[in-house]
């Protein structure tokens, strides 16, 4: 099981606005080949100039809660600089996720990664001039702010102009799932600006309604949000008030907690977290497949992996001890997913488990359908692993055996692919009760596919029922 | 006394919610969260200025408690200093 791994990226210093860079223009980020720039235009310069001299920018960078910055020479840009007052450079950061690729866990990590951002920052008389979730990436499990221009200059009095955009970006979705027990991404992806306080507002029951924190974020600010002008009026006229700085600090922390407390509510043990104790392998069985897939990341020296179908992360870890730098998981199961980033967190692992329904990977959206990315333009891995995963997605949801190599062959030049047979414990139960009509679905017809696409460097069969394991490679494109 | 408590109080109003402060963004705040955000200010305002007068009564009661106490401390003391 040699493999080879050319890990050099085509050179290109074509400079390209990113796509979902444009809202605020106080600045925006320039690709320069595979380098991340960011201007600083002469309307955000002196807020820019105020926040610099605070000291909270090296403070959180030290912390780990904001992304590095360095300056650079306007020159770099040419023509492009405009008028810009500032050139900085960010650490490019290998793989953006979306908030409704985030399981729970994720979604509450980085609502209270941005309030405590934000208590720090007015602490220094700095705040913040949005409150997306798009501005928070993960390493591992650990969320990191990657917006400096988001830090603006604290005038005493000002309102909280996150506020709603907090609430429909961050809370919203987390009490879907605190309250009804429904997680926030299908929701979320159709509606990438967040859940809006007047809809979740209708879905309450009446006696949650009386909780001041809902009562205050969800329900009245769902209620008082309808653009009558006899309410927009109203709001001018309160937007002349002052927002006490204790007032603002009390809204804060009280979210602070209130968020820190939110559990899902449907705690009980999904299918899939059940899965891992289940008996389709054995213990040995599951040990031989761990050290192969240790074995195959060492081997093929595989710096970025996808676990798609990661589970609570087995195979994942199994990639991080052998060498993998960075391991994403994909899985559409919410408590194992609950359990994953849980496991990444108190392991201290490299390793992010997201959301994902691999017959319905999110799509290019937003402005211009490229303002948010979709899976396959963000694929970039060097190794994909699919274990205990073709099944499911052959026989489950009916695609044909060649799409599924397909879609997995291209998601990385080389991986581990598993063939479960039809008479495997778990492929029987899918066709319990329904007709099998799959007469394809068989590891002869598996070989051709992959053969098709891609060199089959080696397989190995790892449990009795006759799962096997088959290493693919193919050319780098 | 009551004068400066009673200019206290008045300040204190009208810094918590009393003028505007300029805030310039790209985004939308809403008029719900505006709303919601100056009913918290009102809120704040009111806790402040309530706690100015509450601060008043509990004075009072603690003087009336304190008054003939502290005369026989003083007493105390003077004895003290004489021993």
């Amino acid at each position: 099981m040699q493999l080879r791994l050319t890990t050099t990226e085509p050179e290109s210093a074509a400079l390209r606005p990113e796509p979902g860079s444009f809202r605020d223009p106080g600045g925006r980020i320039y690709w320069y080949g595979e380098r991340v720039l960011r201007t600083v235009m002469p309307s955000a310069a002196k807020d820019f100039d105020f926040v610099e001299a605070s000291g909270l920018i090296p403070e959180l960078v030290e912390r780990g809660m904001l992304i590095a910055q360095t300056h650079q020479s306007l020159e770099l840009l040419g023509a492009a600089a405009g008028d810009a007052a500032y050139l900085l450079e960010h650490p490019k950061i290998d793989f953006i996720s979306h908030p409704y690729e985030w399981p729970f866990r994720a979604l509450q990590a980085a609502a209270l990664l941005q309030l405590d951002l934000y208590l720090a920052a007015l602490e220094r008389d700095v705040t913040l001039s949005d409150a997306t979730a798009y501005n928070i990436q993960f390493e591992g499990v650990r969320p990191v702010f990657i917006d400096r221009l988001s830090f603006r200059r604290y005038v005493d009095g000002q309102f909280w102009l996150g506020h709603r955009q907090f609430c429909e970006q961050f809370l919203n979705p987390l009490l879907l799932r605190s309250i009804f027990g429904i997680p926030h991404n299908a929701w979320y992806r159709g509606s990438p600006e967040g859940i809006g306080a007047a809809e979740l507002s209708a879905l309450l029951p009446l006696h949650k309604k009386f909780s001041w924190r809902v009562l205050t974020n969800v329900v009245m600010q769902g209620s008082l949000q309808k653009t009558r002008s006899s309410d927009a009026h109203k709001a001018v006229a309160a937007s002349k008030l002052r927002f006490p700085k204790v007032a603002f600090v009390r809204l804060l922390s009280g979210l602070r907690s209130w968020i820190a407390s939110l559990e899902p509510a449907d705690r009980q043990p999904t299918t899939w977290q059940q899965y891992a104790g289940q008996t389709s392998y054995r213990d040995t069985e599951a040990e031989a497949k761990r050290n192969f897939i240790s074995r195959f990341v060492s081997d093929s020296k595989a710096r970025s992996v996808w676990d798609i179908g990661c589970n609570t992360g087995d195979y994942s870890v199994a990639a991080l001890k052998g060498g993998a730098r960075k391991v994403i998981g994909f899985d559409f199961d919410q408590g194992a997913l609950d359990l994953a980033f849980d496991r990444a967190r108190s392991e201290k692992l490299a390793f992010t488990p997201l959301f994902l329904d691999v017959t319905n990977p999110a799509p290019d959206q937003g402005w211009g359908q490229s303002e948010r990315r979709g899976l396959r333009a963000r694929a970039k891995a060097d190794a994909v692993l699919a274990l205990a995963l073709i099944h499911h997605v052959a026989i489950g949801k009916n695609v044909p055996l060649e799409g599924v190599v397909q879609w997995l062959t291209d998601m990385a030049p080389r991986g581990v692919i598993e063939f479960v047979p039809k008479t495997d414990p778990m492929v029987v139960e899918l066709l319990k009760l329904r007709e099998d009509i799959f007469s394809n679905y068989s590891e002869e017809h598996f070989v051709k596919c992959l053969q098709e696409r891609a060199r089959i460097v080696t397989s190995e069969t790892v449990s009795a029922s006759g799962r096997k394991l088959f290493v693919f490679e193919r050319a780098v494109t | 006394m009551v004068h400066r408590k009673r200019v206290i109080a008045v300040w204190l109003a009208v810094n918590l919610v009393g003028f505007s402060a300029a805030a310039h963004a790209y985004l939308d705040p809403g008029t719900g969260s505006i709303l919601v955000q100056s009913l918290l200010a009102g809120i704040a305002g009111a806790v402040a200025v309530l706690s100015v007068y509450w601060q008043r009564v509990k004075a009072f009661f603690v003087n009336l408690r304190k008054s003939p106490r502290d005369t026989q401390t003083s007493a105390t003391s003077t004895d003290n200093d004489g021993a």
